[in-house]
């Protein structure tokens, strides 16, 4: 005997794992498909003939997924979306913690007496062992959520320990290292070793900032080439590696822009109101004007994730914005060096960079974690239009 | 792919092509909805009743033609229980629904006076 509800449920359910239909989409096919088969019941056609032939008719499920992902953009997104946050937010919660551990590395290095050498080699070690170590953790932990990447994140714990974790690592990070406690603690041990130890971190974080951007387009490069092999449906390592590499050529921007301001405020010649007007503007507008764009790229007229993937385009945006990014490590300083403004306007500048970075370390977690937790939910969101 | 059956032997049995199908969609589904509110079920099988079932759609694919023109604030949806008891979506056209409708009428009658004027074995100005 023909189960038609047990068929129709099973239907349902592999459409609704497409990620590309709300559940108002659902109930209004399952009601066609019920309308058909009252209509074959009438001409004397049931069981499973009938549901074979009612439901080829609706289309099958990849195409009808197609279909929907184009007038439910931002659904079909939720899983690269999920990715991209993911990625951003790892960088965002991940830098302090290096910068930290950078720190932690030289104070054991003077306790031990260790010489300049010894420094700089733990310190470049460190450099660029930590986001090896980590890619080497991640990838493959991420590889085997490719089937179900959200459970995990659905916990509530989950969620609540990532955004708190990393809104207090990034607010740690400002006091510690902007505001200088942390060097006032080490300042104890020989000043003029501390500053070598200092140039070692810079350099070192310089190398990284040239690396990364070319190391994150060549993984991408990479992922992206494999999921179009594999002809996979959703690309989970490609977005992270998008968002990681978002996250990471943003620092370096934030950084350039920030002295780019002093530097439009020097020849302006602002006082110390206006400059500290403009730092604010700087350092929430930039974050604010990129979640703005990417959002409406998204609800409004954006390919479906699959189609992007394979557009070559995301390709030469990455290489385009990494090049910008690498640039701005060698822009920042001259830049830098080159403003001139008084001290009392300075001294504006900076307290409303670490005021308004404190303001964003609080609440973009908030706002990535929010947007990450939005999409992740519209899965399951039953939007009726009563 | 379920072709239409050969009823009338002087008429070609061939499904309209995709492109064709496509572009007619909207037109199609705004004309059905002017002369009333209707569901998706009842919309398809209105369309192959006057296509004589020549125009072939897969099913599912009117609901996102419906949710665009929604979108698009050419029609409007709503739930309402149908005589079995279960819950149907039913569309109704708005007011610029109506005049889009017109737009394409008035598109769709210029390609066809084209046609006419164009198809071999008539000639221009004696249509």
């Amino acid at each position: 005997m023909f189960d038609q509800k047990a068929a129709v449920e099973r239907w349902r359910a592999r459409l609704a794992e497409t990620g590309s239909l709300f559940e108002a989409d659902l109930d209004e096919l399952e009601s066609h498909l019920h309308d058909h088969l009252e209509s074959l019941e009438e001409v004397g056609i049931t069981g499973g003939d009938a549901f074979q032939t009612a439901t080829r008719r609706l289309g099958d499920t990849r195409s009808l997924a197609d279909e929907f992902a184009k007038v439910n953009p931002l659904l079909a997104w939720r899983a690269a979306l999920f990715w991209i946050t993911a990625g951003v937010l790892l960088v965002f919660g991940l830098r302090p913690v290096q910068e930290l551990s950078e720190h932690a590395v030289i104070a054991s290095c003077m306790a031990l007496r260790l010489g300049k050498t010894a420094v700089s080699i733990a310190v470049w070690a460190l450099a660029f062992a930590s986001p090896l170590v980590f890619f080497a953790v991640l990838f493959p932990l991420a590889r085997r959520r490719i089937e179900s990447p959200l459970p995990w994140a659905r916990s509530p714990v989950f969620r609540v320990g990532l955004l708190v974790g990393c809104a207090l690592l990034m607010l740690a990070s400002h006091l510690l290292l902007d505001w200088g406690f942390l060097y006032a603690f080490e300042k104890r041990w020989s000043v003029p070793a501390l500053l070598a130890a200092y140039d070692a971190v810079g350099n070192a974080s310089y190398a990284l900032a040239v690396a990364a951007p070319i190391f994150l387009v060549v993984v991408a490069v990479r992922q992206r080439a494999l999921a179009m092999k594999n002809r996979a449906a959703a690309a989970p390592l490609f977005w992270l590696a998008v968002g990681i590499f978002v996250g990471a050529v943003r620092c370096e921007l934030h950084l350039f822009v920030r002295e780019a301001a002093m530097a439009c405020a020097s020849v302006a010649k602002l006082g110390p109101a206006q400059m500290n007007a403009l730092m604010w503007i700087v350092t929430l507008g930039c974050p604010l004007v990129l979640f703005a764009s990417t959002y409406g790229y998204l609800r409004h007229g954006a390919p479906g994730p699959s189609r992007v993937l394979r557009a070559p385009f995301v390709l030469v945006v990455m290489a385009a914005s990494g090049a910008m990014a690498i640039a701005a490590v060698f822009l920042t300083n001259p830049i830098a060096s080159s403003a001139r403004i008084p001290s009392a306007v300075a001294l504006a500048a900076w307290n409303a960079w670490f005021l308004a970075g404190i303001v964003t370390s609080c609440a973009l977690p908030v706002i990535v974690g929010g947007l990450m937790l939005r999409t992740l939910r519209a899965g399951t969101l039953a939007l009726r239009v009563d | 792919m379920s072709r239409a059956k050969n009823d009338a032997p002087e008429e070609n049995p061939r499904p309209i092509p995709k492109g064709l199908v496509a572009a007619s969609a909207t037109p199609l589904v705004l004309s059905i909805l002017a002369r009333g509110d209707s569901y998706g079920y009842a919309i398809i099988q209105r369309v192959r009743e006057l296509s004589a079932g020549r125009l072939e759609w897969t099913d599912g694919m009117l609901y996102p033609i419906l949710h665009r023109l929604e979108e698009q604030g050419l029609i409007r949806s709503f739930w309402q229980e149908s005589e079995t008891g279960r819950k149907r979506k039913y569309y109704r056209i708005l007011d610029d629904g109506r005049r889009a409708l017109d737009e394409q009428r008035a598109e769709w009658n210029a390609v066809h006076a084209a046609l006419s004027l164009a198809w071999p074995g008539r000639r221009a100005g004696n249509v």
